[in-house]
């Protein structure tokens, strides 16, 4: 492998661990739960693109596998965070529809977070 | 030929670098949630296809193209499923811009279907 290449590389590291540095720092304090299932969807990008280039790097085939797997299950977390954040909207509807004031006509809102 | 291969593989993986990069500062920059799913799915797919290009220039074996060609035809298949299962979640649970939708079908559809969005949505 030439130098351009190496330098090629390196540069390419650089850049991903600052990408990964800012998911994992929206992951931390992001808005909502959401926001965090889409870092977390970006995070599974760069550990894709990350462990390709390990493998370009290294010139060996054995980590295409699990190159394979995160393609394949990578979408879950952002599918099973949705689903629960979707559940509690409608629980809390139900509450806000069930206790809601008569005078005022409005409920108390939680903080959707 | 061997190094300039060598130099394409690397300059696509760059590529892919590049994308991640775009999207995590969209992940920082974008106002709601729908315009940061948009800036999620560059490296979801646009990424992943010069990353796995990347790899099998680089690696030049049958074995490693194969393997990338079902990485990247997973990938294709996953993708969507968790960016519009993540849409219609954030729709939901109102936490998109209404004023700046252009187009609003969905809540046409569902005020066809007798769901009304109620005020304690948003």
């Amino acid at each position: 492998m030439t130098t351009a290449a190496h330098v090629l590389m390196g540069i390419a590291g650089v850049l991903l661990f600052v990408a990964g540095l800012i998911a994992v720092s929206r992951i931390a304090h992001g808005p909502s739960q959401l926001d965090r299932s889409a870092a977390a969807d970006l995070a599974v990008a760069v550990v894709i693109a990350a462990v390709g280039l390990w493998t370009a790097y290294s010139d060996q085939s054995t980590e295409i596998n699990i190159l394979l797997l995160l393609s394949m299950l990578g979408f879950t977390s952002a599918v099973a965070v949705s689903r629960m954040v979707a559940d509690r909207v409608v629980s809390r509807r139900n509450f806000a529809q069930s206790h809601r004031d008569p005078e005022s006509g409005e409920a108390g809102t939680g903080d959707l977070s | 030929m061997t190094d300039v291969l060598d130099l394409l593989g690397a300059l696509l993986l760059l590529l892919g670098a590049m994308l991640c990069l775009g999207a995590a500062v969209t992940l920082v920059r974008f106002p709601d949630l729908l315009s940061k799913l948009h800036g999620i799915t560059k490296p979801q797919v646009l990424g992943v296809l010069a990353i796995t290009l990347g790899i099998a220039v680089s690696l030049r074996t049958w074995y490693a193209v194969c393997i990338c060609l079902l990485i990247l035809l997973m990938q294709l298949f996953t993708a969507p499923v968790a960016g519009t299962i993540v849409s219609r979640s954030a729709y939901r649970s109102g936490l998109i811009d209404r004023e700046h939708l252009v187009v609003d079908e969905l809540a046409d559809d569902l005020a066809e279907s007798g769901f009304a969005q109620t005020p304690d949505d948003n």
